[in-house]
């Protein structure tokens, strides 16, 4: 029961935020949170511009969407893929089933580094901040 | 041996933890991540007292950034939306 509210809630903030998302422009909008990193230091951190993207996703501009956080292009198909496996479970249990390279240590590994080095390099030019900062 | 050994690694966070590091633009995340890799490593060392701890410690990070981040939101509403405190994050461009 508090399984299946919970559930409920979930699918709910989403298709709100969906909504929410997919009419406003964050960029444009001043109803949506500013990074409170990038207030506090001025630089980007690895979140900074995930906001627009989904936006950019939403309306279907994958440029716009890769120029604001190409993190978030990047892994979305993983997460949807993560969360259909999940969600596939919930319905229908198979406690084996999984993706096999989520629990591959040497692929978390790797995203780590991966978010480590985006954080980096949007805001050092020679890393290739033009590109990776969002713009 | 008598005891039975788990076939299945425990819950990593992985794909909540790279979640709370795009949308709560907090280090936490990154925290949940490296902790999510300790995971599978001493999972895949046989030893699954390790990994559950890492498990315990990558949840823990990563609703921490859950949380923290779902208060600068509710502060946001409330300073900007509810009082209208002007200028106060609205004139930034550092939007998340």
């Amino acid at each position: 029961m508090i399984k299946k509210l919970k559930s409920l809630t979930i699918l709910l903030l989403i298709t709100g935020a969906v909504f929410v998302y997919f009419t406003y422009d964050p960029a444009t909008s001043s109803y949506f949170p500013g990074c409170p990193f990038y207030k506090m230091t001025g630089l980007y951190c690895p979140g900074c511009g995930a906001q627009r993207a989904t936006h950019y996703l939403l309306i279907g501009d994958i440029t716009a969407a890769i120029r604001s956080n190409i993190l978030l292009v990047i892994f979305l198909p993983f997460l949807g893929a993560y969360y259909g496996v999940q969600t596939f479970k919930y319905f229908y249990p198979r406690p084996n089933l999984s993706i096999a390279i989520v629990h591959k240590a040497w692929f978390i590994y790797g995203i780590a580094f991966l978010f480590i080095f985006y954080w980096i390099a949007r805001n050092v030019a020679v890393l290739g901040s033009s590109f990776l900062a969002p713009h | 041996m008598d005891i039975i050994t788990p076939t299945q690694p425990p819950k990593n966070w992985l794909a909540e933890s790279i979640l709370v590091t795009l949308f709560c633009c907090l280090p936490f995340g990154i925290a949940g991540i490296v902790n999510a890799a300790q995971v599978s490593s001493k999972f895949a060392a046989g030893d699954y007292d390790g990994a559950l701890r890492a498990s315990q410690e990558a949840g823990k990070w990563t609703k921490i950034g859950f949380w923290v981040g779902i208060g600068v939101i509710a502060l946001y509403v409330l300073f900007v939306v509810v009082l209208g405190v002007d200028g106060f994050m609205a004139a930034s461009s550092g939007r998340n």
